[in-house]
């Protein structure tokens, strides 16, 4: 139970995680749950890990680092939990359908199968090179990934190598493909 | 694609962000203590009901035998009790999720290792002696002898076992695979 005295500090903090963050940790929750629905409860309860984590923040690393490890490690536990298996390539035919009849854009269509293509390669990897591969996504260099996972920046920079080349791959099959 | 298309790509995606407000949260939290309070709750109320049953028993049943096993379900409850309250009071604290991710799922992995097989010793074995005692006693006592009830509890015990270890086989070797991956690491 969080003393009420802490409240005020702890809610500020979160208010300004879940401002700055908030679009951060929804793509790293879309890195761990395809589903729509179960991905609106790992929202809810990363944000509850988050706000009860805050409690005990004192500045030991940045803000960024914490709010990216606590997302992570939530999800973590729920891929664990649910031991799901990896997801199939597929695109929603709604998706698609909106995209071809509302936008009538074939590059929007395009991304949305890169996208999927993309999701489809995160969701088959095993945790921790999925952390790697989602933080590297998000723009981070290898220190600042080296320092939310714990790896070595050598070990970040050899599995941020292979990812790439496995993305590389997969996706210019993709567009042979089409 | 290039490096830069593919991180656009992945930035923009169209997702939903909801907020939460530090209220509902708070509410969610003591929801979420209410429920661990009740589900504790009814494993001891559990216990309870075990050891006014085999307390009966022993105001029952006058052969020693049936009354040495009573007596030793009512302890085995008791340990078994110890462990479940022992377990739900160390709960880690909120901040263990900004341990690094490494470091964090290696203890996840550990910790359910560890669960899978400890369950045989504080949960199973305790009970075993008692059960099988009061089994035999009365058998002793009505002259009715039933060897396979005997088995009824090992065999039930064995199969929850072969199965938590196959669990555990599982974890460890992604443990192992984490330890090979993070050698020469010395973060």
């Amino acid at each position: 139970m969080i003393p009420p005295q802490q409240m005020p500090a702890q809610a500020a903090r979160y208010k300004e995680a879940s401002d700055t963050y908030g679009s951060d940790i929804a793509r790293f929750v879309a890195g761990y749950e395809r589903d729509a629905l179960k991905r609106q409860e790992l929202l809810q309860e990363v944000h509850l890990a988050l706000w009860q984590s805050l409690a005990g923040y004192r500045s030991q690393c940045a803000l960024r680092t914490w709010i990216y490890r606590v997302a992570h490690n939530t999800c973590v536990t729920h891929v664990q939990r649910s031991r799901r298996s990896a997801n199939e390539d597929y695109v929603e035919l709604e998706t698609l359908a909106a995209a071809t009849d509302e936008q009538a854009d074939i590059s929007f269509v395009d991304r949305e199968l890169d996208l999927s293509r993309v999701m489809a390669i995160v969701h088959s990897l095993r945790p921790l090179d999925r952390q790697v591969m989602l933080l590297y996504l998000e723009d981070l260099d290898a220190d600042a990934i080296g320092e939310i996972t714990g790896l070595s920046a050598r070990n970040v920079a050899t599995k941020v190598h292979r990812l790439k080349v496995l993305l590389a791959t997969r996706l210019a099959t993709r567009r042979k493909q089409s | 694609m290039s490096d830069r298309h593919l991180k656009e790509l992945w930035k923009h995606q169209m997702l939903n962000a909801p907020t939460f407000s530090p209220e509902s949260l708070q509410t969610k939290s003591g929801t979420l203590r209410r429920t661990i309070r009740r589900r504790n709750a009814i494993e001891y109320a559990a216990g309870a009901v075990v050891i006014i049953g085999n307390a009966f028993n022993l105001w029952l049943f006058r052969d020693l035998l049936t009354r040495i096993g009573s007596a030793l379900v009512i302890l085995g409850t008791l340990f078994v009790l110890h462990q479940l309250h022992r377990r739900a009071s160390a709960q880690e604290p909120p901040e263990r999720f900004a341990l690094p991710l490494a470091a964090y799922f290696r203890a996840e992995l550990v910790r359910q290792r560890d669960a899978l097989r400890g369950v045989f010793f504080w949960y199973l074995l305790p009970l075993f002696p008692g059960i099988e005692l009061f089994f035999l006693g009365r058998q002793l006592q009505t002259h009715a002898m039933h060897f396979s009830i005997y088995l009824l509890y090992p065999a039930v015990a064995a199969a929850i076992v072969l199965l938590n270890l196959h669990g555990a086989r599982r974890l460890q070797v992604q443990i192992d695979q984490l330890d090979r991956e993070n050698d020469g690491d010395s973060q």
